[in-house]
């Protein structure tokens, strides 16, 4: 495969992963959800999707919107939400701590500030996914400009993002005991880690 | 592998997905942009910061960390790394931006144009409004001496600045809220402990000592019993680990019983609520009390409710017993029931006698346990030092103080912190005075108008008097400057408002408005703070302080174990404010250019190079604790040795042990260390402190049943020959040596003298606390649309006026309408039972009036509720009648929302502490 259609599909699975922790879940990330199909990928991540996707394909609006609201008692609250995305509150104890700074600091070192005005804390986890997305598709132009250095250097930036600062508190929010019986939503969690 | 090889997992062949699915599934996700180079690098240098802090939003000063967006604060959260709050803030405390960037804060200095109370002012420079506070302040020493001017510094606790100018400056004034928050309250902990305030033992985490030596934080909670009297943690805050550990303590198992006669938020969570009747937990703790003693049986394990060890760290108990026991065979004029039985307790409190029973036998029966008392329901009723001093010897003769899980005086584990700093040394200076034609020498502090006039054992000075004495005059009764007479002539306050929170309302309004001649008769007041408050209507110069964000200090408040923290720069000054520290050192500066020969350069502009260098003054004296208790906060060092430093190089070893001055000395405490470390310095846990005189702070270093406290007044009496008017009005000729008892004023129920009144003023007003609605807080925009425990409603008619805002010069209608729909702003109203209500042909919303039996009066808005006891009137502290523009919306609701100090008795300052009654109220209600 080309390098470009591969980037391509980096940076569609990246929104997609995104779209995943941003309210508010809707038909279309359903079908999109639904239509998503990967080839050779790894077992688990087969199962995590198929568990999806089974799911997401039998939604009818009512049920979209019990998601909603099961998503909301999740990531958003009222209060403190069940499973909070963002990694200073299982890396600090607390929101809006070092790993979020150390985020933010990531982002503009490599040239991107979020368009958020600041509503979305850097260390969201749809903001980290959102910023890996970017870097595919930075890193997809330049591949088709034939600018394989600025392509070495987008892939780099993201290997160590994941490395450094993704990687390093997925894991707690996946363990959290929040998750619901939600099979889509338990899909969710283990279908973005892996 | 070559970053540009793309492995197997990164081609996960994805299919079924088109460009346009794409799209549809991006929508709503957060985009990036790409930045240039040089814009990227301009805002990396000014990523969000967090910054360590402690908040004022009200007295808890819980630590904060607040987000810093290119020199915006953005976001305030809990300093997690502070033990009081551990992370969390109230509403309060994260809506505190809307007090840093209100459009009402005072922005310049402004000097009065118009009379006072007008609100009339013009914008000057801070050259001219210091030259015209030094100016005033060098006149009224030359002619009245400094003595005639008083520095009330309010109601936090960063004070020191002040403190120290006006002291060097001569006056031995200098003051601040506590004399008007809860002195009966605190007084029993004083005399006996040497302390202030007992709290339960339900501070998370604790830093504990671990068998291997090592220190780590403590979760759990060892309480089982918590009685609440007249305290509700939950909205009047102070000790912000109290609610969120009452909670906690009682998921862990804990019984919670609240006493109060409204069903606060506390009581609301409780296992029992018991609605006693107002001014009497003194009745139901003598009563606890005299069961205790009577029922307590060594050889039952289900009666024994004494610890008898008491008596190893205490002295005179049998003296106090004595004195108790006195009483038991008096017959009580109200009801003709012998003292303190349950009968007589049960008559009085309107709380059945098996119930009384009850909570004195769980209450001596269940260790390790906590009798907690509080400001509202105890330290504001005129006899409130009682319950104060009962409670403190139950909870010390059942065992419980300084246990684990028991109940702790937090004045005594609190960090020191001040020391030289606060300026206190300047008291012990010679003055000389001329009296009755005699030149009389004697310390500066001599000449304080309360210890040497009518309230010698007033330690927290008389903040409620001070409208008599502004337009009275003092003349000193004790100690060496006896006779002296003085004016006074200067009020500086700073964050206060006494106009509405001092004691009475037309009482302050009349004194500062009193003329003689042309001229006030107080000549010069002061208001310094961020929000223009009803008291800077009255001021001659308005001086704008930076906001909690903007300025430093230290905030220790009421931990059970040492700590201390930082009030930090967290943004740039706003508008023209200026931190206490500047201002201390321009006010400093125009004193030493106008030549007073008692300001010195040395002591301030010499001193000091900036500001930190003042708070590692301040901090020098941390942690200052004795390495007292179990387990032993330091093992390695000497017992009972004071510890100094930072909890680092006391842990790590450096430390020099002075045998001689029996102290153990690490690296002293900075505010480099602090912004190092959270901004927090912690010490180890430790309990029994009392052992060996341990934290004590008696005299006898024991806990001290005979009241050794008050010799020092006596012999001032027996000098002077001249008892103090308070003890007259009791009877008394001296303090007593131990247990006393006395009734509270305007209490039908329990005092004869007031049983007249019952008919024809029906109702008990108390006041509660309301969290949201603090004085200066009130101009939130947020909290005003939060309701809170009946007392804060939404209750606002349905208005359009005329928009006024705080300019450059005062406050000024700006031209614009503002409409405030009813039902969505949140005022002040009027608790009453709902069968009161029901029988008064009253409903919610309905106006009425308060009248006391001296002809005082109020308005409000009935909120007629299930959760208080009949026969007994409610009103939020502060709440209400706020006629300063500066407050935002609540300011367009004065006349319909009530003020409790409109109702408070000017006469009613309790005895031994001059607080003014602010419960001890009678009023009958009539429908406008
Ligand atoms: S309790 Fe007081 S100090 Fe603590 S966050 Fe709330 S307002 Fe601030």
């Amino acid at each position: 495969m080309a390098m470009h259609e591969s980037l391509q599909r980096r940076t569609l699975l990246y929104a997609l992963l995104a779209r995943l922790y941003t309210y508010p879940l809707d038909e279309r990330l359903m079908e999109a959800l639904a239509a998503l199909r990967l080839d050779e990928a790894p077992a688990e991540l087969e199962e995590a999707l198929g568990q999806m996707q089974e799911v997401a394909a039998s939604f009818t609006p009512a049920e979209i919107e019990v998601l909603r609201v099961e998503a909301t008692r999740l990531f958003d609250g009222p209060g403190k939400p069940m499973a909070p995305p963002y990694a200073s509150f299982y890396l600090h104890g607390r929101l809006m701590g070092p790993p979020a700074a150390s985020a933010y600091r990531f982002y503009l070192a490599h040239s991107a500030l979020p368009n958020s005005d600041g509503r979305v804390a850097p260390d969201h986890l749809a903001l980290e996914l959102g910023f890996l997305r970017y870097l595919a598709a930075r890193a997809e132009r330049a591949a088709t400009k034939g600018r394989s250095d600025e392509v070495e250097e987008s892939l780099r930036a993201s290997r160590k993002f994941v490395e450094g600062h993704l990687l390093t508190w997925m894991s707690s929010l996946i363990k959290s005991d929040a998750f619901c019986d939600a099979d889509f939503l338990n899909g969710d969690e283990k279908f973005t880690p892996t | 592998m070559n970053e540009n090889e793309i492995s197997r997992r990164d081609f996960l062949k994805i299919g079924g997905l088109t460009a346009g699915a794409l799209a549809g599934v991006a929508s709503g996700t957060v985009t990036f942009r790409t930045l240039e180079s040089a814009e990227a690098a301009r805002l990396a240098a000014a990523a969000p910061q967090v910054k360590y802090t402690a908040d004022v939003m009200c007295p808890a000063e819980c630590g904060l960390a607040v987000r810093v967006d290119n020199g915006i604060a953005s976001a305030i959260y809990g300093n997690p790394y502070c033990p009081m709050n551990a992370g969390a803030v109230c509403a309060k405390g994260a809506s505190g931006l809307q007090m840093v960037y209100n459009p009402n804060r005072i922005k310049y200095p402004m000097i009065r144009v118009g009379e006072r109370g007008e609100g009339k002012f013009k914008r000057v420079s801070w050259d001219e409004a210091i030259g015209y506070v030094a100016d005033k302040l060098t006149a009224i020493k030359k002619k009245y001496g400094p003595e005639s001017v008083i520095m009330d510094a309010g109601d936090i606790t960063d004070r020191d600045t002040y403190w120290r100018l006006f002291f060097a400056f001569g006056t031995p004034h200098c003051t601040e809220h506590g004399s008007i928050c809860d002195t009966p309250r605190r007084h029993g902990p004083r005399i006996m402990l040497g302390g202030k305030r007992i709290e339960p033992d339900i501070m998370r985490p604790l830093l504990v000592r671990q068998p291997d030596g090592s220190l780590k934080n403590d979760y759990t909670y060892k309480t089982r019993l918590i009685i609440y009297a007249g305290w509700n943690p939950f909205t009047a805050t102070r000790i912000p680990y109290e609610s969120r550990g009452t909670v906690e303590a009682k998921l862990a198992g804990a019984k919670i019983i609240v006493v109060d006669p409204a069903l606060s938020n506390t009581a609301s969570k409780a296992d029992q609520w018991i609605p006693i009747r107002p001014g009497t937990d003194a009745d139901l703790f003598a009563a606890m009390l005299r069961y205790i003693l009577e029922q307590d049986n060594q050889n039952d394990p289900f009666r024994r409710y004494i610890d008898w060890s008491f008596e190893e760290y205490s002295q005179g108990w049998d003296d106090f017993l004595a004195a108790f026991k006195s009483w038991w065979d008096k017959k009580d004029p109200v009801n003709n029931l012998n003292y303190f039985s349950l009968e007589w307790a049960a008559q009085r409190t309107d709380i059945s006698a098996d119930k009384i029973a009850e909570l004195a036998h769980t209450f001596g029966i269940t260790k390790p346990a906590a009798l907690i008392w509080g400001m509202n329901g105890t330290g504001h009723h005129y006899n409130g030092y009682l319950p104060s001093i009962i409670g403190t010897a139950l909870n010390i003769i059942t065992g419980n103080f300084d246990v684990p899980g028991g109940a702790i005086d937090t004045e005594l584990t609190k960090s020191d912190k001040g020391g030289s700093s606060t300026g206190k040394q300047f008291l012990t200076r010679k003055v000389k005075r001329v009296v009755n034609g005699k030149e009389v020498e004697g310390e500066q502090d001599k000449l304080h108008m309360d210890y040497f006039g009518d309230w010698p054992s007033a330690w927290d000075d008389v903040v409620g008097d001070y409208p008599r004495r502004f337009m009275e005059g003092v003349t000193l009764q004790q100690g060496p400057f006896r006779g002296h007479r003085y004016p006074i002539k200067g009020y500086i306050l700073r964050t206060g408002n006494s106009v509405i929170t001092g004691s009475n309302t037309q009482e302050w309004v009349k004194a500062l408005t009193m003329k003689e001649g042309n001229d006030y008769k107080v000549e010069l007041v002061v208001y310094v703070d961020t929000p223009l408050l009803e008291s800077g209507l009255y001021a001659d110069v308005i001086l704008p302080e930076a906001s909690y964000l903007e300025r430093m200090s230290l905030s220790d408040i009421y931990p059970s174990h040492p700590l201390i923290y930082l009030r930090d720069f967290v943004i740039d000054k706003q508008h023209e404010s200026k931190t206490p520290y500047e201002i201390m050192q321009l006010l400093a500066k125009a004193l030493i250019d106008r030549g007073d020969a008692d300001v010195k350069a040395a002591d301030f502009t010499e001193k000091y190079k900036k500001e930190e260098d003042f708070w590692d003054e301040a901090l020098a004296g941390a942690p200052g604790k004795p390495n007292s208790g179990l387990v032993r906060p330091y093992p390695q060092y000497p017992e009972g040795y004071k510890i100094l430093g930072t909890p680092e190089s006391l842990e790590a070893g450096r430390v020099k042990v002075d045998a001689e001055k029996k102290e153990i000395k690490g690296e002293p405490v900075t505010v480099k260390w602090l912004r190092e470390n959270h901004g927090i310095a912690v010490w180890p846990m430790s309990y029994y402190r009392y052992k060996g005189g341990g934290i004590l702070k008696t005299g006898s270093k024991k806990v001290e049943f005979v009241f050794k406290a008050y010799d020092k007044y006596n012999k001032l009496i027996d000098e002077s020959g001249s008892v103090p008017p308070a003890l007259k009005e009791l009877g008394w000729d001296r303090y007593p040596k131990s247990f006393y008892w006395f009734e509270t004023k305007w209490n039908p129920y329990t005092n004869p003298a007031y049983a007249k009144y019952k008919d024809e003023f029906p109702f008990q007003v108390i006041t509660g606390r309301i969290h949201h609605a603090m004085s200066g807080t009130q101009s939130v925009d947020w909290l005003g649309r939060i309701r809170s425990e009946d007392l804060w409603y939404p209750l606002n008619d349905d208005v359009t006026v005329d928009e006024v805002l705080v300019g450059s010069d005062g406050p000024k209608a700006t031209g614009r309408k503002l409409r405030i729909p009813k039902g969505t702003w949140s005022v002040g109203v009027v608790q009453m039972n709902a069968s009161d209500a029901a029988r008064l042909k009253l409903n919610t919303g309905d106006l009425i009036e308060l009248e006391t039996p001296y002809g005082t009066k109020t308005r409000g808005k009935v909120n007629a509720v299930q959760t208080i006891r009949p026969g007994t009137l409610r009103i939020a502290f502060g709440g209400g009648g706020r006629f300063s523009p500066g407050l935002g919306w609540t300011y367009y609701f004065k006349d319909i929302t009530p003020d409790a100090n409109m109702l408070t008795d000017p006469r009613t300052l309790s005895p031994i502490m001059g607080q003014p009654g602010y419960c001890d109220i009678l009023v009958k209600v009539k429908k406008v």
